[in-house]
C-alpha cells in the first residue's frame, strides 16, 4: 500500500478556496436578507404592517442564526484547519513505526482543532478528526510521519 | 451531531439574537409606521374591542393632502397619564364617558352612526365623535374632513 499523505499543499489551497467561497457566500446571504427586510419596510402599507413587521423579524432571526453558525462554527473552523495544516505541512518530520490503535475519546483543542489520540509502536500520536476517515491502520502495522505530534502520512509497513 | 453541539454550545447567542432582532424590528417598524403629529391624524376609540388597523386602512384611502398617517388607537386607562392622549384630533367615546373625557374636547359631539361602527364594538350603547380641543388640525380642516369621512362611513 502506497504512502497516504494526510495533508498536502493541495488539500490547503482546497481549504482556502472553500473557505473563500464560504466568506462570498455569507457576505452575499447577509446582503440578500438585509435587502429583504428594507424591502419589507417599504412595501408596507397600514393594513400590511403588522405581517410584514413579523416577517421581517422571522427572516431577520433566522438569518442572524444562519450567519452566526456559519462564521463562528464552519468558517471559523476552517480557518483553524488552515492554519493547523501550514503548521504541519512546514514542519520537520519524523517517522514512527509499530502497530497502531485509535484510543477512544474526542479532544477539543481551544482554539484549534479536534483531535483523536492515535498509539502507534507505543507513541501516542494526535490525529486531527477530520482526517480520521482517511486513517483506517486500527490493527495493522504501520509507518507514519508525524510533526509537532501529528500525524501527518501513513502507509502499510511491509 | 456536530451541528447540535455547536449550536447548544453558544445558545446564548442565538437566544441574545433572537431577542435583539424582534426589538430592533419592533422599533423600527413603530418609527416608520408612525409620525409627528402635525403629519397624522389620531382618532382615539374607547372601546372593548377596536379593528384599529383595518379602521386606519380604511380612512386612509382618501387622506386629506399632507398627511401620512391616520392612526386609530384603541382607548386604554393608562393613555390619562399620556399626553399625546389629549392631543389627539378624533374622539370616539361611548354616551357613558362623555362626562368623564370632557376635558379633552371641544365642541358637541355627533352621534356615529353607519359603517364606522362596525370598526368596534358598541355593547348597543350611542358612540359620540368629538374633536380633540388641542386637536392640531383644528385650523387647517383636516380633523374635521377625517370626521365627516367617520360620520359618513357605508
Amino acid at each position: 500500500m502506497e504512502k497516504r499523505e494526510l495533508y498536502s499543499p493541495e488539500l490547503l489551497s482546497a481549504l482556502k478556496k472553500k473557505n473563500s467561497i464560504s466568506k462570498a457566500a455569507l457576505c452575499v446571504f447577509i446582503g440578500a436578507a438585509v435587502l429583504a427586510c428594507v424591502l419589507m419596510c417599504n412595501l408596507q402599507t397600514t393594513l400590511s404592517s403588522r405581517r410584514y413587521e413579523l416577517i421581517t423579524m422571522a427572516v431577520s432571526t433566522v438569518a442572524g442564526w444562519v450567519t452566526i453558525y456559519w462564521s463562528l462554527d464552519v468558517i471559523s473552523a476552517r480557518k483553524k484547519l488552515i492554519s493547523h495544516a501550514e503548521t504541519l505541512l512546514s514542519g520537520e518530520r519524523e517517522t514512527v513505526e509499530g502497530s497502531c490503535s485509535i484510543l477512544p475519546g474526542i479532544v477539543k483543542i481551544p482554539g484549534s482543532v479536534e483531535i483523536v489520540k492515535v498509539k502507534i509502536g507505543g507513541r501516542t500520536l494526535n490525529l486531527d478528526r477530520d482526517r480520521l476517515r482517511d486513517f483506517d491502520c486500527a490493527g495493522k502495522t504501520v509507518r507514519a510521519e508525524s510533526v509537532h505530534g501529528y500525524v501527518v502520512s501513513w502507509e502499510v509497513a511491509e | 451531531m456536530r451541528f447540535l453541539r455547536n449550536v447548544l454550545s453558544r445558545l446564548w447567542l442565538y437566544l441574545v439574537w433572537l431577542v435583539a432582532s424582534v426589538m430592533i424590528w419592533g422599533q423600527v417598524y413603530s418609527v416608520i409606521t408612525d409620525t409627528t403629529p402635525d403629519k397624522k391624524i389620531s382618532v382615539y376609540v374607547d372601546s372593548p374591542s377596536v379593528m384599529s388597523t383595518e379602521f386606519s386602512a380604511e380612512l386612509e384611502k382618501t387622506m386629506p393632502e399632507g398627511l401620512k398617517f391616520i392612526k386609530v388607537r384603541p382607548f386604554t386607562y393608562a393613555m390619562f397619564y399620556d399626553e399625546t392622549f389629549f392631543k389627539a384630533d378624533i374622539y370616539i367615546v361611548p354616551e357613558s364617558e362623555i362626562e368623564a373625557l370632557a376635558d379633552a374636547f371641544t365642541g358637541d359631539g355627533i352621534e356615529v352612526k353607519g359603517g364606522a361602527l362596525g370598526y368596534f364594538e358598541t355593547d348597543g350603547e350611542a358612540y359620540y365623535l368629538f374633536f380633540g380641543k388641542d386637536s392640531q388640525h383644528l385650523s387647517d380642516g383636516k380633523a374635521a374632513e377625517v370626521g365627516e369621512r367617520i360620520l359618513n362611513m357605508r
